[in-house]
């Protein structure tokens, strides 16, 4: 079954997300990092290793705002899982819920092919990829502030602006970039 | 300048206000209760709102279990949705928060301290920005002065060297000139001097009988007695390249032992004819 | 050239270093003395390793042979954990390349030849000689030249390897060695070494193997130094061009190095010069990001022994005096941070050294912040300082290195908008005029993705960012363009020369951009009076283009930023606006005279005057005559939703005395008016001669903006309160 976005009420001041990452060694930190940051509003992080959630806990689950995919680029499994977790959400998604959080594109060892692949999944669901340096406090603390300012659009609690709104500003482009060329 | 610094210099000077502080107004005692009159009716907005709500997730619901579950078209789905919500753009009429003046106050309260501080960043932040542009502008300064400087130095050695330039008799410079060809010269016969020692050390011709160190023992043909040394066929070549430039090629005969002709060739010190593979000449090393 | 040789541990009397040593690179009788003094030490397995190396029989059995290995072992633990000395790297590069034990012990010994201060210039002059022998099995030899790249600016002087410039150039013709050995000769070049056939080799070598990106880098800077000789055209922007070199090594390298770190430096400093220098502060190694110590090559027997080391440099007016006489370092990448060392770049503008900056700063840059191996280290600091030297550089350079712009292209697009950001934007504040059909893809994406998801403080950063660099554009424009002919180089040192239209569509594109960005930023952060401030000051070097900076254009913000200024809760940002709104006023009636009295001036289209003299109507209808909200008048509002507000008088909300941008003066005013008055009506101010006095009474509360607005947009008509808005078009 898969996740939908409008199954159930909103609650007040509230917004949820749902990190998901197969690997599970960055999204604590990262979600204690959100809910550190974010003092106006209600945040809820759940995390999962990968879609479909299991149903048994359907019920008590809160409606999910934005989903965000941890994508390592040092684990090809990463990239893998997370193509397979994508089957598992509702179209409606992709209209400003989804967003993906890459790690490791500044390290020359991992191969351009995969950035390159993630980034065309990326961009063909219209989605935004952040780019995150995962091993720093600094890099934690920005990248949870960065994705708290896209659940609070996609959650609605900006004034006069949506998730969509949000996310055809900000969404991947193609990667046609010809002189992206790693030295060997 | 550095965001993280802004917002520190902002917060210093939320503690430190003194330098407005005296033409503020004194803050206005809040002992009003909030009238209940008002409170029922944020309440009753509310209340409505939540009703709203809860009506369009019921038609959601329904929408979404009746709707045949289409294979999602991304691009389609996407494109509908953005045209709804530039509908909804068009359409939408501002709303009011409320007439009422009870809860228009209140917010007017909140909002106030809100603006201040938010004032006081943009206070901190143009001070940073003033104090830095007055350190540019040393800098800025000081690098003009420099430039100056230099510009100075560089026009007076210019006038410096041209009077040298003018005093220069011709006959110091024909002696200097002499000087100088001498030098070349000498340098040159050490350079040939050299190279005819090498040569001589390391090229040999070779030995007429059967040589047991060769490698290729298979050569069956004697080496002629009257090969030139290798030393002679870099004269020729350079004798030739040096007299007639417009003619630099050198026939090859017999005489040229065929090993060292395919050294100079494989080394790029001499090339062959395009048309005549019996004529080489020395590589035009200039 | 004698140079003081670092005798730390070594007992060297073993006959083959001395074959080797045949520069002269050792005093001898300090020898002896260090010999003496050291006696105790010559059990160092250490050094029985080296001697062991240093006297092996060729031919001597590898497999099986426990001595060898047992020697090895010492040797590869010292080399890792703290380095080798120069004494060692030559006898292990000699017995390396001499395949003394075969090609196996060859590749093992150079994979740990990690220096730890420098490696001896014959060491590898002998290690090239080896290599000329052409017995090295290709992996070796490909290992060898790399060995030499990584360790180039370790090698403590160049002149002899330069000598050999020929036998090195040999070389090009192996296709596997092809690429490093262009790398090195890149590194060796000066205009001596160019030569005629040289280029035609080269050319002879591209065309059979293609347009490869380390034979243009070759040839590109033999075109810098001999232009009449390559006469090929290369694009302006050229892929990296040299392979990755220095893998095999890199950790090592720097680990040492970093625990070396106070005894490398003093050990350079005896190399290089005997007094302490006084940028030598800004010098230090960091780690593996290093600023190079500066060396020049010493040039013996040459007849221009006048020539005076940059290095030597020690005052202002020393390189005054020696302006014309004074040669550039060897390591190009020492210049940076250097003052005096920038003051003779500037001075000479000679196109090889930017050239050859430009190169070691995109290797240093992609090296360091694109190709990070497991870069965990939360420590930045050295990583700022490098990027602060390169920032003040290039500032007073007063241009971007080409290098540094490539980077940043790359950087924005795996960035996080955080690490390094100060450092990041202001090197992006510097790049050279971005051509217009590149702009969006090189800059706009990334920072669009960047700007609509980052905290407020990193949106003002990027609008001030944006500002900063259209204003050096507009100055590079009002420097570089002349009045004849329009057409303008705009930096001298990049290829990229640039038509006036085509700086014009990239400013458009840039303006057009920050409109777009603040527009919606604003109303993402709720209009945030810092965010406006930033804004504001953007539209304030956009105001005044053609005055300014004589570039022909005008452009008008958008209503998104135009209304949000208007109605803004504080005065400042009011003030500025009608400040701007003069400006605009001042550059479109200049243009228009110049329009009518010249040929070539440029035409403001009828559109630019039409949003201009709306915006001056919405402003004057605003504050003066208190008809906001009505037809016409720019904002307007349906008439039910005005009735249901139950606010009287509406129309006057947004006047001098209701805005709430001024009500606080108002209420001042009404006090100082009526002190005795006990109840507040505003709206006494609007009525005879108070009007003006209110006026006035802003003004000299520093207003100046709106001074300028008004004495310039409004003609007041006596008769009544109300004015008019003046028109240009």
């Amino acid at each position: 079954m898969s996740l939908k976005p409008y199954s159930k009420l909103p609650e007040l001041n509230t917004a949820n997300v749902l990190l998901v990452e197969n690997e599970e060694e960055f999204q604590k930190r990262l979600s204690e990092a959100i809910v550190r940051q974010e003092n106006s509003v209600n945040v809820t992080v759940r995390l999962a290793r990968c879609l479909p959630l299991p149903v048994e806990n359907a019920e008590g689950r809160p409606r999910i705002d934005l989903v965000v995919f941890i994508v390592h680029l040092r684990s090809e499994q990463s990239l893998l899982s997370t193509e397979a977790s994508l089957k598992h959400l509702d179209s409606g998604y992709f209209l400003g819920k989804v967003c993906f959080l890459v790690t490791g594109a500044r390290s020359g060892t991992v191969s351009y092919e995969r950035l390159a692949s993630i980034k065309r999944t990326a961009a063909s669901l219209n989605c935004p990829l952040l780019m995150t340096e995962d091993k720093t406090t600094e890099g934690v603390h920005t990248a949870a502030q960065r994705v708290l300012n896209i659940l609070k659009v996609s959650a609605g609690l900006v004034p006069m602006a949506s998730g969509l709104y949000l996310s055809t500003l900000i969404r991947c482009s193609m990667p046609t970039d010809s002189d992206w060329q790693n030295q060997d | 300048m550095d965001a993280d610094e802004l917002l520190k210099n902002a917060k210093a000077v939320a503690n430190n206000m003194s330098e407005y502080q005296h033409n503020l107004p004194q803050d206005t005692p809040d002992d009003r209760e909030f009238p209940e009159a008002a409170r029922t009716e944020l309440l009753d907005e509310c209340e409505e709102q939540y009703e709203q709500l809860q009506q369009l997730q019921n038609e959601i619901t329904l929408a979404e279990s009746e709707s045949p579950q289409n294979p999602p078209n991304q691009a389609a789905d996407r494109a509908s949705a953005l045209r709804a919500e530039l509908k909804e753009w068009l359409e939408i009429q501002p709303n009011l928060l409320s007439s009422n003046p009870e809860v228009l106050l209140a917010v007017g309260k909140e909002e106030l301290p809100r603006l201040n501080k938010q004032l006081e960043m943009v206070l901190s932040c143009s001070q940073a920005k003033r104090d830095k542009l007055k350190e540019v502008l040393k800098s800025e300064q000081k690098w003009l002065e420099e430039k100056k400087e230099v510009l100075k130095a560089a026009t007076e050695q210019v006038i410096v060297l041209q009077q040298e330039n003018d005093r220069l008799s011709e006959k110091g410079v024909l002696e200097d000139m002499k000087k100088k060809v001498q030098k070349v010269k000498d340098y040159q016969d050490s350079l040939l001097e050299t190279l005819g020692d090498i040569l001589a050390e390391h090229f040999p011709l070779p030995v007429q009988e059967g040589n047991a160190n060769k490698k290729k023992k298979g050569i069956t043909t004697e080496p002629r007695a009257d090969l030139i040394s290798l030393h002679d066929i870099l004269e020729l070549l350079m004798n030739k390249f040096v007299e007639t430039p417009h003619e630099p090629y050198v026939m090859i005969n017999e005489t040229f032992w065929p090993p060292y002709i395919e050294m100079l060739l494989r080394h790029g010190i001499a090339s062959r004819h395009p048309e005549d593979c019996f004529k080489i000449r020395l590589e035009a090393f200039y | 050239m004698p140079r003081k040789s670092n005798l730390s541990r070594l007992d060297m009397n073993s006959s083959s270093e001395n074959d080797s040593s045949n520069s002269g690179r050792s005093d001898r009788s300090l020898r002896v003395a260090e010999n003496n003094r050291k006696k105790s030490e010559a059990e160092d397995p250490f050094v029985l390793a080296l001697k062991y190396f240093s006297q092996v029989e060729e031919g001597t059995p590898w497999k099986g042979n426990d001595v060898v290995e047992r020697h090895m072992a010492v040797v590869e633990r010292v080399a890792l954990s703290q380095g080798l000395p120069p004494e060692a790297i030559s006898v292990l590069l000699d017995f390396a390349m001499s395949l003394r034990m075969g090609a196996a012990l060859c590749v093992r010994v150079l994979k740990i030849l990690v220096p730890a201060s420098v490696v001896p210039q014959e060491a590898v002059i002998k290690g090239v000689s080896w290599l000329c022998v052409g017995k090295l099995p290709m992996n070796a030899q490909t290992m060898f030249i790399r060995w030499v790249l990584t360790v180039f600016d370790l090698i403590d002087s160049k002149d002899h390897l330069r000598a050999i410039y020929g036998f090195i150039f040999s070389f090009v013709t192996e296709d596997n060695l092809c690429p490093y050995i262009c790398h090195l000769l890149y590194l060796l070049t000066r205009k001596e070494s160019i030569r005629h056939y040289r280029v035609r080799k080269l050319l002879d070598l591209q065309s059979k193997m293609g347009r490869q990106p380390f034979l243009m880098h070759l040839l590109a800077l033999y075109k810098v130094f001999c232009p009449e000789l390559v006469t090929l055209s290369f694009p302006s922007k050229m892929k990296s061009g040299f392979r990755n070199h220095n893998s095999t090594w890199k950790v090592a390298l720097s680990a040492v190095q970093k625990k070396n770190k106070a005894e490398v430096f003093s050990d350079i400093q005896l190399t290089v010069s005997v007094k302490k220098q006084p940028t030598s502060k800004k010098r230090k190694f960091k780690g593996h990001l290093m600023v190079p110590a500066m060396s020049s090559v010493p040039r013996i027997g040459t007849s221009n022994n006048k020539a005076f080391p940059l290095e030597q440099l020690r005052t202002f007016s020393q390189l005054l005096e020696n302006l014309h006489r004074i040669e550039l370092p060897a390591q190009m990448g020492s210049m940076l941070g250097s003052p005096l060392a920038l003051h003779y770049m500037d001075c000479v503008r000679d196109d090889s050294a930017f050239l050859r900056l430009n190169f070691w700063l995109g290797h240093s840059l992609h090296e360091e912040f694109l190709f990070c191996r497991d870069s965990d280290s939360e420590d930045m600091t050295e990583a700022v300082r490098f990027l602060n030297t390169l920032i003040s550089t290039q500032c007073f350079l007063q241009e971007g290195f080409s290098s540094t712009e490539v980077f940043l292209y790359k950087f924005l697009r795996v960035w996080d908008g955080a690490l390094l950001r100060p450092q990041i934007l202001g090197l992006l504040s510097d790049i050279p005029v971005v051509p217009s059909s590149r702009i969006k893809d090189l800059l706009f994406e990334p920072l669009m993705q960047l700007f609509f998801t980052s905290s407020l403080y990193f949106k003002c950063s990027v609008i001030e960012c944006l500002n900063s660099m259209l204003l050096k554009w507009l100055t590079w424009h009002s420097v570089y363009a002349l009045e004849d002919e329009l057409d303008i180089s705009v930096t001298s040192h990049t290829p990229l020369n640039m038509t006036l239209s085509g700086l014009m569509d990239s400013v458009v594109q840039l303006v057009q951009f920050v409109g777009r960005i603040a527009t919606v930023g604003l109303q993402l952060e709720g209009y945030h009076p810092l965010l406006l401030s930033f804004t504001l000051d953007f539209y304030e070097t956009v105001c005044d283009m053609y005055i300014k900076y004589n570039l022909p254009l005008v452009l008008m913000p958008p209503a998104g930023v135009f209304y949000p200024f208007l109605l803004a809760t504080d005065p400042i940002t009011v003030d500025r606006l009608c400040h701007i709104m003069y400006r605009y006023r001042t550059n479109l009636i200049s243009a228009k005279d110049q329009d009518q009295q010249t040929e070539k001036a440029f035409h403001i289209s009828r559109k630019t005057y039409r949003e201009f003299n709306q915006y001056v109507v919405s402003i004057v209808s605003c504050l003066w005559n208190s008809r906001v909200f009505l037809a016409g008048m720019g904002i307007e509002l349906s008439d039910e939703v005005l009735a249901q507000s139950k606010v009287p008088e509406y129309w006057t909300t947004f006047s001098l005395i209701h805005h709430p941008a001024f009500m606080g003066y108002a209420v001042d005013f009404h006090q100082k008016c009526w002190p005795e008055r006990k109840k507040l009506d505003l709206n006494s101010i609007r009525t005879g001669k108070r009007w003006d006095w209110y006026v006035e009474f802003l003004f000299s509360e520093g207003f100046q903006g709106l001074k300028e607005f008004v004495e310039s947009s409004l003609n007041r008509r006596a008769s009544d309160r109300e004015a008019g808005a003046t028109a240009v078009g």
